[in-house]
């Protein structure tokens, strides 16, 4: 077998640690808690799935801080306990269906049935003449008007039956079942970018299913700052329902220093050390164009290592480093 | 003493740093009933307002990022946006030099004195719990400045003493806007007063000064202040100049003025601005001389507290 030649070598890498898009891989598990927020996060979970009660928190802020690293590790952390149903929705679309039907495709038609619901019943009544089309009613596809009449159906699913069907399932799997279900919503502020009806519908759809969810629901909310605070001014009664805000800060060095250490730990040729492959006056350098940022160091590193890849060298120093980001910043 | 220009993001105030140096800028949020805030702070969070400002200089970002003058004040207070800790983290995010700690301002007359002093609490409230903030994080909090609130000697000097007890080093004074015209020796008493209590040492800054005229007074009190006074003599077409007889700062219609009562201070770039209003005020869009016009008066204003 051929083996193929490996630029990174001369480096002490197996290939670039990096990520080259600034959004973490499902697979990617690095974790670096930056301020303790991903324990709370946990914690906030546990005492959830201990009580029952119900709590939906905002995790907040910008492009590149970590929010969808966290909502994705902390969905990974769900799935492991057996008392929890994880569901992530990158994005939350264009109305309450979204998160609907993805929470009700991950709890599974098995477990619906017990729920004994009238439009569960319809479903399978449905289901039994036209399995596909019996599903997708009931997460919420509309049936034309030629298809309600061939089956007899008397209207499509609306948002507000959405809404109780959800909040009514859930509440029926943590008392039957003792398992809460961890909801985690990303990119929110998307919502603010559809039209004034449907925004307002929506994010009044979120108020009211936080409302009817008094039990088994760990919802986390993630929102640029700027979208939060048109959330927090134009929409106090969902704000006011949210249990918890947890802001996200950029790393400090000592912090960044450890989740380059965690990526370069992958990707090490034995015996090199990661220091030796990053130092810190090389991260420094970074730190000081990024401030901190997670996302954009992590880029930035990404094209460094790259690029002394293909220059063949050996190490990474801080002049290097400075010409790099002049033609990449 | 140094004078910060007032700069607002929406709608945008002109970029003043493209034409002189001021002596640093005071941002507001604006209100959120513009609907493209959303997008301008989405950037500014991620760049840091430096970058997006392509401004090296000196920036204070101000609390007041919904409108104070609604009806029901205390009831705006608590209002979701106007917890500390959203507004603290919009202004971290933003990344200026310094912050201003969320206040609630008494800017209105009809407010019963139950409610002012509510009002004063929360206010000193927001100081305390942002300290302790700050000291569980472990930063410095040299970067904030604490406004100080008050309608009369009693308000202030309670509002002051709150401040010294926690060992306060960084304050300002608000709510002084509404009083620059109508009670002019009202406001030098308070800062006189202010002065007094919180010492010498101590830094003071005088938020939203709006009488030009106070400034050599308040110069024998105060470290820095800001002002919006030459974007708002700009929309009445109003200029300021340095008068060379008295050395002190007027303010007239641009009509009344000729070249050559400015030419000897202003820049070549400001001068051919200045030329270039005067020549074409008939044609030239009314927003466009508003800016022109702001520009001019925001680097006679600095030049005039830099002489002062």
């Amino acid at each position: 077998m051929t083996k193929h030649y490996n630029p990174y070598e001369r480096l002490g890498l197996l290939a670039n640690p990096f990520p080259r898009i600034p959004i973490p891989a499902e697979e990617n598990n690095v974790l670096v808690d930056v301020d303790g927020k991903f324990s709370l996060l946990k914690r906030l979970m546990e005492q959830t799935s201990i009580s029952g009660n119900s709590m939906a928190i905002s995790l907040i802020g910008p492009y590149g801080s970590g929010k969808t690293h966290y909502l994705k590790a902390l969905c990974r952390e769900a799935r492991k306990f057996e008392r929890t149903l994880a569901i992530y929705v990158d994005n939350p679309g264009t109305d309450f269906f979204t998160i609907y039907k993805k929470t009700l495709e991950e709890i599974g038609i098995d477990t619906l049935i017990t729920v004994g619901l009238k439009q569960v019943k319809e479903a399978l009544r449905l289901m039994s003449i036209n399995p596909e089309l019996g599903y997708s009613w009931l997460l919420g596809e509309k049936l034309t008007y030629k298809e309600r009449n061939k089956f007899n159906v008397r209207k499509n699913l609306d948002q507000e039956e959405a809404i109780n069907i959800l909040a009514e399932t859930l509440k029926h799997i943590f008392t039957k079942y003792g398992r809460i279900t961890v909801l985690l919503i990303d990119e929110l502020e998307t919502i603010l970018d559809l039209n004034i009806i449907r925004k307002q519908r929506y994010l009044s759809s979120l108020r009211k299913f936080i409302d009817k969810t008094q039990y088994g629901l760990f919802m986390v909310i993630a929102c640029t700052p700027a979208g939060w605070d048109t959330i927090v001014s134009n929409h106090p009664s969902l704000v006011r329902r949210v249990s918890r805000t947890i802001y996200l800060e950029n790393a400090t060095f000592s912090e960044m220093k450890l989740i380059v250490k965690e990526y370069l730990r992958r990707y090490l040729i034995s015996d090199n050390d990661e220091e030796d492959i990053i130092a810190d006056d090389v991260l420094k350098q970074v730190l000081e164009v990024t401030d901190g940022n997670i996302g954009e160091t992590l880029r930035l590193l990404s094209i460094i290592v790259d690029e002394a890849a293909f220059e063949g060298l050996s190490e990474i120093n801080v002049e290097f480093v400075k010409r790099v980001l002049s033609e990449n910043v | 003493m140094k004078v910060f220009i007032a700069w607002n993001i929406v709608p945008e105030d002109p970029r003043y740093w493209k034409y002189f140096e001021p002596h640093g800028i005071m941002i507001s949020f604006s209100s959120s009933k513009y609907r493209n805030i959303r997008k301008k702070l989405e950037s500014i969070f991620t760049m840091g307002i430096h970058e997006w400002l392509e401004y090296k200089g000196f920036i204070i970002m101000d609390s007041q990022i919904a409108p104070i003058s609604v009806s029901a004040e205390y009831a705006h207070a608590l209002h979701p946006r106007n917890k500390f800790l959203h507004i603290y983290y919009l202004q971290r995010y933003a990344r200026p030099n310094k912050i201003v700690h969320k206040d609630y301002p008494l800017v209105r007359s009809d407010v019963p004195e139950d409610l002012k002093w509510k009002l004063l609490r929360k206010t000193v409230k927001n100081a305390e719990l942002l300290r302790k903030f700050l000291e569980k994080k472990g930063v410095n909090d040299k970067e904030v400045i604490y406004v100080i609130q008050g309608w009369d000697k009693k308000s202030l000097e309670w509002c002051c003493k709150q401040y010294v007890n926690m060992g306060i080093r960084n304050y300002a004074i608000g709510s002084m806007k509404h009083l620059s015209f109508r009670n002019k020796d009202e406001i030098i008493h308070r800062i006189e007063f202010v002065r007094e209590i919180i010492g010498k040492r101590a830094k003071l800054h005088v938020l939203g000064v709006a009488n030009t005229k106070l400034l050599p007074i308040l110069k024998k009190y105060v470290d820095t202040l800001d002002t919006s006074s030459p974007i708002r003599a700009a929309m009445f077409n109003e200029i300021y100049y340095i008068d060379d007889k008295s050395n002190r700062l007027r303010r007239t219609k641009i009509t009344n003025i000729s070249e050559d009562d400015v030419k000897h201070y202003l820049p070549a770039k400001l001068y051919a601005m200045f030329v270039n209003i005067c020549e074409n005020i008939e044609n030239l869009k009314k927003s466009i001389i508003k800016r022109k016009l702001a520009i001019i008066n925001a680097y006679t204003l600095t030049r005039y507290v830099s002489l002062l």
